[in-house]
């Protein structure tokens, strides 16, 4: 789990255009907020698809998924189950 | 009727008044006299619309390169839409094979090379490239024409694969290119209800591709980021067909053309576009087919004569 989010983390860093450092924000900090738009959130989903080695399902590629990095990740344990 | 039917009977009274020649590939279409007069007066009422001081007009080719058509990110967000253009390099006896082939019957554009062009799906897209790689100290705004394609085939006369569109396009700071879209707001739908068309302003998206599709489409309507001009055309609740846009593109393009805006950061945009054979034939739909009939001030606008 904790390597999940460190994941997570990077890959918003990377990715994410975010306005503030992604390794430094709490887990239910709203990325929108921060600046994350539909273009980054593309990049995202494809980067963690990537580095996870999963294929996130059509039903959890939309916005509210995305909204914070524990809703990330509460997404992603039911892909992994 | 359906909403299919409505599209059809249009189509069909289209045909029947002699304004539309319909050809044997879905989503296109010829028009004749009536309808270019129409087409060229809404033309003309694009372009004089604010703004207009400080404008630029632009004649552009119906094709980007195709490095600039990769920037614009169209191929990422809209692949079921592109075209793109092929040509003939070969030798002589290359072209002996190809028209074999030809003549056979057989398949025959293998034997023909990418050019390397994509056909313009939106005229604001020949405005970037102007600018790549430069800083804007002050906006810039075109006024730019062009035949326009999207693979979309349908029986739909409102909706061609090859249609004509005018656009005026905004790059400059947020607020510029926010101010712009804003005063698109108000100017676009006058546009046509001063035609007599009825329409309504509305939140939309982008038809864009495959599993990305609904999070990008909330991302455009969650930040109000396209509305469209719909015009109740076909009736019904589902009736409604877009005749204009008002886009706000953030720094979508000036991050893709690297393009600096007065505020020091990435440039934004904002355009506001017009389908023209589309209101064309809806002041059809809505006035009738015989424009000697319509109401003297949409003639007046359009100045369609005496």
């Amino acid at each position: 789990m904790t390597s999940e989010t460190t994941t997570i983390r990077e890959v918003l860093a990377a990715h994410g255009r975010l306005s503030a450092d992604a390794h430094d924000i709490a887990e239910d900090a709203d990325l929108y907020a921060l600046g994350l738009a539909s273009h980054a959130t593309v990049n995202v989903v494809m980067a963690l698809e990537d580095e996870l080695d999963i294929e996130i399902p059509d039903e959890l590629l939309v916005k509210s998924t995305f909204a914070s990095i524990g809703d990330i990740r509460r997404a992603l344990a039911t892909v992994d189950s | 009727m359906t909403r299919a039917e409505r599209e059809r009977d249009l189509r069909d009274r289209l045909i029947h008044a002699g304004h539309l020649i319909p050809l044997p590939t879905r989503g296109l279409a010829t028009f004749t006299s009536d309808v270019e007069a129409v087409v060229r007066g809404v033309d003309g009422l694009v372009r004089t619309m604010e703004p207009v001081a400080g404008v630029v007009e632009i004649g552009v080719p119906p094709f980007l390169p195709e490095v600039e058509f990769v920037r614009t990110g169209y191929l990422r967000s809209f692949p079921h839409l592109l075209g793109s253009v092929d040509v003939f390099t070969g030798s002589p006896r290359d072209h002996r094979a190809l028209m074999a082939d030809v003549e056979a019957g057989n398949p025959w554009t293998e034997r023909l090379s990418p050019a390397h062009l994509d056909l313009l799906s939106a005229p604001c897209h020949s405005a970037y490239p102007l600018h790549q790689g430069q800083s804007l100290h002050t906006p810039r705004v075109y006024d730019i024409h062009s035949r326009c394609w999207r693979h979309e085939p349908s029986d739909d006369p409102m909706r061609l694969m090859s249609f004509r569109m005018r656009e005026k396009v905004l790059i400059g700071s947020a607020e510029q290119a926010s101010a712009h879209r804003e005063s698109g707001l108000g100017h676009g739908p006058r546009l046509l209800s001063d035609l007599g068309l009825p329409v309504s302003r509305v939140v939309a998206n982008d038809p864009f591709f495959g599993r990305m599709a609904r999070l990008m489409a909330e991302g455009q309507r969650d930040d109000e980021l396209k509305f469209e001009f719909i015009c109740d055309v076909y009736g019904g609740d589902d009736g409604g067909v877009a005749l204009g846009s008002a886009n706000y593109h953030q720094d979508h393009f000036g991050g893709d053309f690297d393009i600096t805006g007065p505020d020091g950061g990435p440039a934004h945009s904002a355009c506001i576009g017009f389908g023209l054979e589309r209101i064309a034939l809806a002041l059809f739909a809505v006035h009738g087919m015989d424009t000697g009939r319509w109401p003297t001030a949409v003639r007046d606008g359009l100045r369609l004569g005496p």
